[in-house]
């Protein structure tokens, strides 16, 4: 946007002293790591101190920035790796939300109720299971909607091996899908190719 | 198998992109409208105590610099006039400073010559020293050659080995995990 000081300008400032400026960093990114945590599976009560975390982080860090390379890529990977922390510090501590019954019931009725957000509970779920090297690229393709050489660079793995990740990744969920929620199916009761 | 096995493929188990695309949608339009600005800045600023100077009001950096300028500026005249008044009046101290300052600079240039010369014997035994060296290393160029030779090849045979194991260990290593590969 013309006017507005550029990523690399912004951390320049920073770097020399200005630490005010990292304001504006803040205020520009926010939205996206907040949206980003949240479909990597953080909680709604969590997402916020996930933000802060991770702009702490990109803060401290910020020395490391290269003015070569997006700023949005480098503090996504900065975020995707924050979300799952906190995913893996709440199995550890015994949080691991247990799937609600009525969520989990295979019988369309109480599914038929559900809002979208219900709904986007009971994918987080389903999705859930998978691991973080197949599940990580599926939520950056099918819900974040990156590109592969994207998700290349954020993930730090060749496009080949996101393509494979995706590949088995679906396959996987389609599995998960078929036996825990098929409520989930998509509408058509059809494989759209 | 498990379905879990992470290089497994089964081609025609993908559902395609457009069933994950529906799949996904509910997450897809998940949005979230935080603010942490005030959060993050605060723990920034509270992570750097006194990094930022206070600033004084209005000019006041301005007029203390002045001011302090002047004050040396002063302190030095006072101090150069008070040395050429007793300099030009025959003063006692005058004199003894003087004089202490003579005896001193003598001092220093014996001290010195002492350091050259001890320099210079230093550095013509250095020499010889280095000549002896070369001359044995002249002597013994063969078998050095020769040891140097056997000592690129081992380390040569040895890269070849480390890459022969990392590639092996590569082909049984587990499929990396996400922080693997972008940590």
């Amino acid at each position: 946007m013309p006017g507005e000081p550029s990523d690399g300008d912004l951390v320049r400032e920073v770097l020399a002293g200005n630490v005010d400026r990292f304001e504006v960093l803040v205020r520009r990114y926010q939205r996206l790591v907040a949206a980003a945590a949240l479909r990597m599976g953080t909680s709604r009560d969590e997402v916020e101190d996930v933000t802060s975390e991770v702009f702490y982080k990109v803060y401290r860090s910020l020395g490391r920035y290269r003015p070569e390379h997006a700023m949005s890529t480098w503090i996504y990977r900065i975020t995707v790796n924050a979300a799952l922390d906190r995913r893996r510090s709440r199995r550890q501590m015994g949080r691991q939300e247990e799937i609600p019954m009525h969520l989990a019931d295979t019988r369309p009725s109480p599914f038929e109720r559900a809002g979208d957000e219900e709904r986007a509970g009971l994918v987080q779920q389903a999705i859930g299971r998978l691991p973080d090297h197949y599940r990580v690229p599926l939520v950056m393709v099918h819900a974040e909607g990156l590109g592969l050489d994207e998700v290349a660079r954020v993930l730090g793995v060749a496009e080949g091996t996101v393509k494979s990740r995706l590949f088995r990744a679906r396959a996987m969920l389609k599995q998960i899908i078929q036996r825990h929620y098929p409520a989930l199916q998509p509408a058509t009761g059809e494989e759209v190719m | 198998m498990s379905p879990f096995q992470p290089h497994h493929r089964a081609p025609g188990d993908d559902p395609g992109h457009d069933w994950a695309d529906a799949v996904l949608g509910p997450i897809r339009r998940l949005q979230t409208d935080v603010d942490v600005t005030r959060t993050v800045m605060a723990r920034i600023r509270a992570a750097r105590p006194g990094f930022e100077a206070i600033p004084l009001p209005g000019g006041a950096p301005r007029v203390a610099w002045t001011l302090a300028l002047a004050a040396g500026v002063g302190a030095l005249v006072l101090l150069g006039s008070t040395a050429v008044a007793m300099i030009l009046g025959g003063d006692v101290g005058a004199r003894e400073v003087f004089s202490g300052l003579a005896s001193a600079g003598r001092s220093l240039l014996l001290v010195g010559q002492a350091a050259l010369a001890i320099v210079g014997r230093l550095l013509a035994a250095g020499l010889i020293t280095l000549a002896r060296l070369l001359a044995a290393a002249r002597d013994t160029a063969p078998y050095v050659r020769g040891v140097g030779t056997v000592a690129a090849t081992l380390g040569a045979v040895s890269i070849l080995v480390s890459l022969h194991a990392f590639a092996s260990a590569r082909k049984l290593m587990p499929p990396a995990g996400l922080h693997g590969g972008i940590r």
